[in-house]
């Protein structure tokens, strides 16, 4: 695997807030884990922050890896884009041990970016993130009309729908038509 | 800003999502597609609190938001205000009246919302054709509490009205009519306008809980049949009965007692609270039921009984 440890650059935003931490209580060493996405690029993440996540939390207590193991074994997120993940990783970081306010800055602000990063925060079982990306997908049809909303959120018209269905029924006649034909072939 | 396709999401986040939109973005939301359509009762819309008053021309959602109608007019458009409280209906056909402009708001608000309807209160003017096609419209429906007003409703059309609707209290204000066929109703206030034609009233309302006849043509012997009647328990729900009648003689008897008001000075002052009502009573006198429960009954300007149920 052609892993680079991103640990310094993802780990950044979180570091003032790791400090402060580590000299308050310094008898209990941060654990780390790792994670890494389609993009193969790992990201080192402490435990601390990956507790949002429900999903690597509760693989994590079933593990129960040592720092080596966990470094060698990355948890694979292949349905997962490097920099979605990388998103997300970050808020973990930034919310490290703290409630997440109800209106929160530090969110990603690419709304390109929204559809599959809620889709990953939803798969990673990160509530309070969820809770934000569902407000922000909401904030985009308030005061809207039916035509604007149909267009912000591509809902095809009845029409288009009707056009589409008919044309799936047509490809899976055809498919299964080719299917019989190939089954009729291998036969003689 | 970036298309992004809602249709793609898994049910949980589209629940999320539709939950923060308000009834006024349900509603446009509702208007895009089929598709669409079927994503607002994801929101908990089957929870809401509609409250349509005829006479105020609007239908208000979770006391918040107001759906307002108004004639087709070009100038108009469909857009919310400001507030995104208020949302204008432009009916097409314009040559509706305004309550059937105001039904046929309600009825596509209940098809999207999957709600019931908290309160429906009726006008004074409307027609018997418009009453039972506004309740055809709301079969199957839920409504906590309606106030029926209407004009020439006859026991039959009352009837036909109530046949399929489910009603937790009802309050009829109409003229004076049997409506035997309402004894199962749980809850039932009866605020009734006599119009002389129906002189043996009192027997119909035995489902009542509360029971008000303005200009009533009752006098003391059919009052004292009444009373011999609750006594009897034949008015087992009733709560608080009203009567105004010129024909109620303060020298005669009532309940064997003569010479009303009685006790007023030096009599204990009594409050009852029935729905939106309160009632008091300055002394009286006391009857009570061969069930052992008492009841106030006091006549001045007009007749006022007080049972007391929990006592």
């Amino acid at each position: 695997m052609s892993s680079t440890e991103q640990g310094t650059s993802s780990a950044a935003p979180a570091e003032p807030t790791t400090a402060p931490e580590s000299a308050a209580a310094p008898e209990v060493p941060e654990s780390f884990y790792y994670v890494h996405g389609k993009d193969k690029v790992v990201h080192k993440v402490s435990a601390g922050a990956l507790q949002h996540s429900a999903l690597i939390h509760g693989m994590i207590s079933n593990l129960g890896y040592t720092e080596e193991q966990a470094k060698a074994n990355p948890f694979p997120f292949e349905n997962i884009d490097g920099d979605i993940l990388q998103m997300v990783v970050d808020w973990c970081n930034q919310h490290k041990g703290k409630p997440t306010p109800p209106e929160d800055t530090n969110l990603p602000k690419q709304k390109e970016k929204l559809f599959d990063l809620v889709l990953a925060v939803n798969y990673l079982e990160i509530k309070e993130l969820l809770t934000y990306c569902c407000k922000q997908v909401a904030m985009m049809v308030k005061g809207k009309s039916p035509e604007e909303i149909r267009e912000i959120w591509m809902i095809p018209t009845d029409a288009e729908d009707e056009a589409a269905e008919k044309e799936a029924k047509k490809r899976a006649g055809k498919e299964a038509a080719g299917e019989t034909a190939a089954a009729a072939g291998d036969a003689k | 800003m970036a298309p992004f396709p809602i249709l793609k999401l898994p049910l949980v986040i589209l629940e999320e999502t539709m939950r923060i939109l308000n009834p006024i973005e349900l509603y446009q939301l509702s208007k895009c597609s089929k598709r669409s359509y079927k994503l607002v009762p994801l929101a908990g819309t089957k929870n809401y609190s509609l409250r349509a008053t005829f006479s105020m021309d609007k239908l208000l959602i979770n006391e918040k938001f107001s759906f307002i109608t108004l004639p087709s007019l070009t100038s108009l458009l469909m857009n919310p205000d400001q507030q995104q409280t208020r949302f204008t209906w432009i009916d097409n056909n314009c040559n509706l009246d305004r309550q059937t402009r105001l039904k046929n708001l309600l009825l596509s608000l209940l098809d999207i919302f999957k709600c019931g309807i908290y309160h429906l209160e009726t006008e004074q003017d409307h027609t018997a054709i418009q009453l039972e096609e506004l309740f055809s419209g709301l079969q199957g429906t839920t409504i906590h509490t309606a106030v029926i007003r209407g004009a020439d409703i006859s026991a039959s059309t009352l009837e036909r009205i109530f046949g399929s609707v489910k009603y937790l209290e009802l309050s009829l204000e109409l003229p004076i009519c049997d409506f035997k066929s309402f004894e199962t109703f749980p809850s039932l206030v009866y605020i009734a306008y006599d119009n002389g034609k129906t002189r043996n009233q009192c027997t119909s309302f035995k489902s009542c809980q509360y029971l008000m006849i303005h200009n009533s043509h009752i006098d003391n012997k059919e009052l004292n049949r009444f009373l011999e009647s609750w006594k009897n328990g034949n008015f087992p729900r009733l709560e608080v009965a009203v009567f105004q009648s010129e024909n109620l003689k303060k020298h005669e008897e009532i309940a064997g007692f003569s010479d009303w008001p009685r006790n007023t000075t030096g009599g204990v002052s009594k409050e009852k609270r029935t729905f939106n009502w309160t009632h008091q009573v300055q002394g009286g006198e006391e009857i009570v039921r061969n069930d052992g429960i008492k009841a106030t009954i006091q006549l001045d300007t007009c007749f006022i009984f007080l049972v007391w149920l929990d006592l």
